[in-house]
């Protein structure tokens, strides 16, 4: 029947779409529960690993196996997009959740240092014999040096008088700031033309489709990329699941986000803890970033992570933000929904759908389909 | 922050002169200011003209936003949502007037205000809509509602033609192009309008701010529960914000799309955004912080781009520093420049020359005497209990935390309530606030029915039940639509279009039907009364774990508990009128005799967070006294105290109780304390009244001995607190 | 003290706009001073921001024309100096660039936009003040519309999508098509709803209709349905990048037949981005990039070398805009923006390197569209289509 067809079709369409929708979601849940804060850069992470897969395939391993490309290019995003997370956290989070302290001088340093290369770097290589990769290394080290001794100064003098801020606004700010920050370096440094590449499949003509499934009079066409992601984003929720509920670092996060204060009396290190959740949602997003645009080749650009992250975020507070579970189960929903709307009378307004499902949702459940009701004690 | 009792102006020729000096010094100050942005617009080039106009509209668009987001403390990011629908809907307005009345000739000025009239009220209708859903959510919750209304709204109106012909000449994508397709919008956003809209919505944000209304707002900011003991109707109130908030983004939208080119995406997520920025950088809270952060993050943008042109930086890095400037702003002040104060001449004048701070509050006046007595007195002195509990029982989930409590507390009373950690008292007095709604039993105040379930009335159950089951056929027929439209996209038989009804109607009946079900057995009771309401009625109460107004000065949070007696509406708080100001120096002066009356008065310009424990306990007991009750509850008011502060306070409370003729029920650890002072005692045990009676009666008693007094008198060696 | 108080909040108000009016007075001294002798164009478009590919491609082709036109002398002896301003893609900055422009940079004529919300929103300002405006590559009507100072190097949207309904019906004989719109583009709503007209009064059924947005990476919900519809040809006026991303969802789900498309779809990144999947597909163009012609040839190759890429039709209709400006700007009595525009009014026959172009009354450029199909990855030009109210002769091919 073909209706029937359709409706299978479109499932299966909706679970790929709700997969890249889930990995996103889960960092966005995990920084919420324990920092019941928005992460709005967390999306631009998502970007930052869909460029870390875009020149691993391109560039550094061009004419490799294609699956030693992918296996590389994932663990690279990872690798990038947890590093990123950890600095973002380290460079803007925490001096804002703690107060700047000394302490918070070397990330600072790294950052100014970045910038000092390549500015001060590219002229000087302009003007000396020497060879770039070396001006550039040398500028760095130079710059690290003073800008620690600088920034050291500048933050123990700052520490005594700023005081730590509990605001969730300017947290929020804080978060809109980074995003705009690594969605315009991205346009600056990788340019505003949309890149694309295709493991296995850059003009290759193998397309990474599997043969059309028939069972019956029912043919489901379903792309090994799509395959793919919902699997790693099945198998990185489970191990995720597992860690948080099972291991001593599960629980740390569990006491972290059920109360930060007394877990720190308890003696767990929350900055540590913190940092790691920091550390594991990035490295799913960035996963997430590299999967889905170099396994089915779509394009992206700096920007790519504005519209996805917002939706990706929706979904989380959808099934209940703070809940991994949760997360996974909105991204699925919230992807099966946009399908059937795009598919139906209603496709103008698929983008409003997601929201409205939300709203209803939200109403219904004010905690999200898996969030738990925590009552304010009075 | 605010400073209405400056001057003495309890006389009556007082308020009279400064009511009127006032209004004129504005209205001249406003003329001027009017007439000089007149002359200025013509002397400038229009590039300039613009940037003013768009920071005046962000002014516009950032002080409303921070109505909600700064004084009420919820957290809205879809403010160009609002925008969107005053733009529109203005366009629309003064796009009609052209056609059809004024015969293709530019609108005059009385069709612009016309279209800013209709489009705050249509962007405030909305904002209604909006609000009223989902203003019962918190937090980040709130705030996700809001950015889906701005997309949603994005999205309807991008695709205008879509949903009917008839909103085809709103453009789409386009932009606002009226049904010839190429209809511009005629700029008629003069300066003097903007200017005068501009000083309009300051001087009632400011005034607003300083009302018992702006301190309501507040209240729910620094703490919602609280502030719903103290009789506010916090629902109601973050509505209130909420509508008034994006009445203003419509005006600020009619205003930019008579000024501006625009299209859907210029009301997008990055707009809102922007204004939520606007209003954090400036400070949450602050008017004058948000209005100079709106302007100068107007034209930053356009003052980087020399910067960045000069520099040789490609284009996206002025979005780079824009970024950094704002993480190291929030990194240094993350409360924004101005906090929560506001930029005055004042001020900067006592920075720079090092004055002392004047004492704003000229509260050390000594409190006349014999006010105190303009506290309500309950005059009722028969034998009926004030209060009583019948049955009263409340679950959660499988755990009893209070059951079968019978209670009864006569008029003018004093009632200890106590027993062990955990035994239930203060869920009682959450069932007696309207916190908790009893599983079980019955509540009744001054002979009325408090709380407790009450059949609701067959027609309203009828009329819900047709509200209810009609909503969910509506939604269930668009969800049937989408869902059978998407399976048979294309239907060129007859069988297909069969299947695509069978589908369609099928989940509409399915949706009709649980619905139905659901609000017959739901709606079999009315709905529970809300806390405000039992404020109102005349229950106050104070709180084991202090909930002050932290953020609010002592006497701010005193003037919180009037304004469930308040007479001024939200128009006498905007515009202050001759109501506001007599009610004001009433309740302010209401306030210094409670004060005074509990030593507090030195300290009533100070922060309620910077208060000594005790004093803030004290505090909390003003405050609920502020309310006027006939029945106050204090969940251990002593506690934290020394046995000489305690023994003080309670005596200060049996003076209180005679002198207000209050009825009050304690709850109080301290046996010897609670035995001094309670004229009724009931002992409460794993949430069930184990002994009742005069103090001595239950001294005596086993039961109570057993479950109780052994772990006391430990518990008294060992140390005070608890 | 109460009566003080309330003065400072519009006081500070006051206060910041007399510093922000500072700050915007400062430029246009700077820029009166350095350029000195130099004629000044202006030049908007989206730099950064969604639009930012295409508006730098145009932004590179326009800076080599100036160069070029530089190191030739200039016009008369001065040289000529573009002065850039970026929009970030949004129509209401559009406005704030153009005034930016006219007014602190003092430029005598304005070259911009591709989309066309922002060139409507900047040609207004321009038509206000009576400055000459070329957009490269806006086709939708109501930009020239807005006045006489507004003109365009490319056609318009109901010229070309009545080339691509005309070529549909007869070039490929199909009678039901399915259109696939981007809903947040007025390029594409503006393209089908012409197309549409115009392949129905020819007789063709539009047998479905979906659309997608500006963000969307997935569209395979949308795909699925059309795929039900069994179409002879879908249209998608999109970009390239989405263009790209659909056809290869498309054929995944088994959609054989060909696209269609217009301008949108030419870049270079389409075939690198959508491979096989755009065999046989057809779209409409300004010029064919592999036209054999020497100065397509020598266009390609000057923005080969100074760029390193092969130029799109939205750089060759930039390169096409500042050069059609300059040649009137010679041609005009004198460096008057009144002289200019009726310069460029006159404009008759100029050897572009999109065709011939001659500026007609509605001030758009008249010259034929180019269909060009997609074999093998190659850009081939297949048929070229002057006027769409007349059936095209049967191909053979």
């Amino acid at each position: 029947m073909n209706a029937l067809q359709i409706l299978l079709q479109q499932t299966v369409n909706g679970i790929q779409i709700g997969s890249v929708y889930a990995l996103i979601a889960v960092g966005y849940t995990m920084v919420y529960g324990v920092l019941k804060f928005i992460n709005f850069a967390h999306g631009d992470v998502y970007m930052v690993g869909a460029y870390t897969g875009f020149f691993t395939i391109t560039a550094i391993l061009a004419s490799r196996a294609p699956v030693f490309q992918g296996a590389c290019a994932l663990i690279l995003a990872m690798v990038a997009c947890s590093m990123l997370g950890l600095f973002i956290e380290r460079l803007a989070y925490r001096p804002l959740r703690n107060g700047i302290q000394a302490s918070d001088a070397p990330a600072w340093a790294i950052f100014w240092s970045l910038y000092v290369t390549l500015f001060l770097g590219g002229w000087l290589v302009n003007r000396s014999v020497l060879p770039a990769g070396l001006v550039y290394v040398a500028t760095f080290a130079v710059s690290v040096g003073v800008m620690y001794v600088v920034m050291r100064r500048l933050f123990t003098t700052l520490s005594r008088r700023l005081k730590p801020s509990t605001d969730r606004l300017s947290a929020l700010i804080t978060a809109i700031g980074v995003s705009l920050l690594l969605e315009n370096q991205g346009a600056a440094s990788f340019g505003v033309t949309p890149r694309a590449a295709q493991i296995h499949g850059v003009n290759g003509g193998k397309d990474l489709y599997l043969p059309t499934i028939v069972a019956g009079h029912i043919k489901l066409s379903v792309g090994v990329g799509q395959i793919i992601v919902l699997a790693a984003a099945l198998l990185l929720t489970a191990v995720l699941v597992y860690t948080v509920r099972f291991t001593a670092t599960g629980r740390s996060i569990r006491a972290v986000s059920l109360d930060r204060d007394a877990a720190a009396l308890m003696g767990i290190p929350t900055d540590r803890v913190i940092a790691m959740t920091f550390l594991i949602g990035s490295a799913l997003a960035g996963a997430a970033g590299m999967l889905n645009h170099m396994l089915t080749g779509i394009p992206f650009d700096s920007n790519i992570g504005i519209a996805l992250g917002l939706k990706a975020f929706v979904a989380a507070v959808l099934g209940g933000i703070g809940s991994i579970e949760g997360a996974v189960l909105g991204a699925l929903l919230m992807g099966i929904a946009e399908t059937f709307t795009s598919g139906s009378a209603f496709s103008p307004f698929k983008d409003a759908v997601a929201f409205v499902i939300l709203i209803v949702v939200l109403l219904f459940k004010p905690t999200g389909l898996m969030g738990r009701y925590a009552p304010e004690k009075v | 922050m605010t400073n209405h009792s400056a001057t003495p102006v309890n006389t009556t020729a007082g308020i009279a002169n400064r009511y009127w000096q006032k209004r004129i010094s504005f209205l001249l100050f406003a003329i001027i200011m009017i007439l000089l942005s007149s002359v200025i617009e013509h002397r400038l080039n229009d590039y300039a003209v613009n940037i003013v106009r768009l920071c005046g509209i962000s002014v516009l668009m950032a002080v409303s936003l921070n109505i909600v987001n700064g004084l009420t403390g919820q957290f809205s990011i879809g403010h160009a949502g609002f925008m969107a629908v005053g733009a529109y809907v203005g366009a629309s307005v003064t796009y009609f007037a052209e056609m059809r009345y004024t015969h293709q000739a530019t609108p005059g000025f009385g069709w612009m205000l016309t279209a800013m009239m209709i489009g705050g009220l249509a962007a405030a209708l909305f904002g209604l809509i909006v609000g009223v859903p989902s203003l019962r959510l918190q937090g980040d919750y709130l705030a996700i509602v809001t950015l889906g209304f701005g997309e949603i709204i994005r999205v309807l109106i991008t695709n205008c033609s879509s949903i009917s012909n008839s909103l085809a000449y709103l453009g789409g994508a386009s932009g606002f192009t009226g049904a010839s397709g190429a209809y511009s919008v005629p700029h008629l956003t003069s300066f003097g309008l903007l200017t005068a809209t501009v000083l309009i919505l300051l001087v009632l944000t400011r005034n607003l701010k300083a009302s018992q209304h702006g301190l309501a707002f507040m209240a729910i900011r620094e703490d919602e529960t609280a502030a719903a003991a103290m009789g506010i109707n916090t629902t109601g109130t973050k509505v209130t914000a909420f509508v008034l908030s994006a009445f203003w983004a419509g005006i600020a939208g009619v205003l930019f799309a008579h000024a501006v080119y625009f299209v859907p995406l210029s009301f997008g997520f990055i707009a809102s955004m922007n204004y939520v920025i606007m209003v954090v950088l400036g400070g949450s809270g602050s008017i004058t912080g948000t209005a100079l952060a709106a302007v100068i993050l107007t034209a930053l943008p356009e003052m980087l781009k020399p910067l960045q042109q000069q520099a040789g930086l490609a284009d996206p890095y002025r979005q780079v520093i824009f970024a950094l400037l704002l993480i190291v702003m929030m990194l240094l002040r993350p409360e924004g420049v101005f906090g929560r104060g506001e930029l005055s001449l004042a001020g900067i004048r006592r920075r720079v020359l090092g004055a002392p701070k004047d004492n704003e509050h000229g509260s050390d006046r000594p409190a006349s005497e014999g006010d105190a007595r303009s506290v309500p007195v309950r005059s009722r002195t028969d034998d009926a209990p004030l209060l009583s509990l019948q049955n009263v029982t409340r679950r959660f989930g499988g755990l009893v935390a209070v059951g079968d409590v019978e209670l009864d507390v006569k008029r003018g009373s004093l009632t200890g309530l106590i027993g062990p950690n955990g035994a239930g008292k203060t869920t009682v007095f959450n069932l007696l606030t309207g916190v908790y709604a009893p599983s079980d039993g019955t509540v009744t105040y001054n002979g009325n029915l408090l709380a407790g379930a009450v059949p609701a009335s067959t027609a309203s159950r009828a009329s819900w039940l047709i509200v209810d089951t009609a909503t969910a056929l509506l939604a269930g027929l668009i969800i049937g639509r989408i869902v059978s439209t998407s399976i048979v996209p294309y239907a060129a038989t007859t069988s297909a279009h069969t299947l695509i009804h069978v589908v369609e109607y099928g989940i509409a009946l399915v949706a009709a039907a649980a619905a139905a079900i659901i609000s017959f057995k739901a709606r079999r009771f009315k709905p529970p009364r809300r806390p405000h309401q039992f404020a109102s009625v005349g229950v106050s109460r104070t709180f084991q774990n202090i909930r002050l107004f932290g953020g609010l000065t002592v006497m701010e949070n005193v003037c919180v508990g009037s304004f469930v007696r308040r007479k001024a509406n939200l128009v006498d708080s905007m515009l202050h009128t001759r109501r506001y100001y007599r009610e004001e120096a009433e309740v302010r002066e209401n306030a210094r005799n409670l004060l005074s009356r509990f030593g507090l008065l030195n300290s009533a310009n100070e922060l309620a967070s910077s208060l000594p424990y005790g004093d803030q306990r004290r505090l909390e007991i003003v405050r609920a006294l502020a309310t006027k009750p006939g029945l106050l509850l204090l969940d251990e008011p002593a506690a934290g105290m020394n046995p000489q502060e305690k023994l003080s306070l309670m005596s200060l409370i049996r003076q209180v109780r005679d002198e207000f003729e209050l009825t009050i029920v304690l709850i109080e650890h301290d046996m010897k304390l609670v035995m001094g002072v309670c004229e009724h005692i009931y002992v409460l045990d794993y949430g069930r009244i184990i002994a009742s009676g005069t103090p001595t009666e239950v001294r005596s008693n086993p039961a109570v001995i057993s479950a109780y007094l052994g772990e006391e008198q430990v518990a008294t060696t060992a140390g005070e607190g608890a | 003290m109460m009566r003080l108080k309330m003065w400072h909040a519009p006081a500070a108000v006051l206060i910041a706009t007399g510093i922000v009016l500072s700050g915007c007075k400062s430029p246009s001294n700077s820029a009166s001073q350095s350029t000195g002798n130099d004629i000044i164009v202006g030049e908007y478009g989206s730099l950064t921001g969604p639009q930012a590919t295409f508006g730098k491609s145009t932004d590179n082709a326009i800076q080599l024309a100036v160069e070029q036109l530089n190191s030739a002398g200039g016009i008369n002896g001065r040289k000529v100096k573009v002065v850039t301003q970026d929009d970030m893609s949004q129509a209401n900055n559009a406005a704030l660039a153009v005034q930016n422009l006219i007014d602190q940079q003092h430029a005598i004529a304005v070259l911009g936009e591709v989309a066309s919300s922002c060139s409507e929103a900047g040609g207004r300002v321009c038509q206000e003040k009576g400055i000459p405006m070329i957009s490269p590559s806006s086709t939708n009507p109501a930009v020239t519309q807005i006045g006489d100072d507004i003109f365009r190097v490319c056609f318009i949207d109901p010229f070309q999508a009545a080339v691509v309904a005309r070529f549909a019906h007869d070039g490929l004989g199909a009678t039901r098509v399915a259109v696939f719109t981007n809903t947040d583009q007025d390029y594409s709503t503006g393209f089908t709803k012409n197309f549409i007209a115009a392949f129905t009064a020819m007789g063709g059924t539009i047998v479905i209709q979906k659309s997608y947005g500006g963000s969307d990476t997935d569209f395979r919900g949308s795909l699925t349905a059309i795929a039900q519809a069994k179409p002879q040809a879908i249209l998608i006026p999109g970009y390239y990048q989405d263009v790209a991303s659909i056809a290869k969802q498309a054929r995944a789900l088994g959609i054989t037949c060909p696209l269609l498309g217009g301008d949108g779809w030419d870049s270079p990144d389409l075939i690198k981005i959508g491979g096989a999947a755009l065999n046989n597909c057809y779209f409409s163009d300004h010029l064919a990039i592999d036209d054999p012609t020497p100065a397509v040839a020598k266009f390609v190759a000057a923005y080969k070398a100074k760029y390193g890429q092969t130029p799109d039709s939205l750089a060759a209709l930039g390169y096409d805009s500042a050069n059609l400006l300059f040649a009137a700007m010679k041609a005009a009595k004198s460096l008057t923006p009144s002289d200019i525009r009726d310069a460029i009014a006159a404009t008759k026959n100029f050897p572009g390197i999109t065709g011939n172009i001659t500026i007609n009354a509605q001030r758009n450029a008249d010259k034929p569209a180019v269909i060009i199909k997609i074999v093998n990855g190659q850009f081939t030009k297949y048929m070229s289509i002057a006027n769409p109210d007349v059936p095209l002769q049967p191909k053979a091919s």
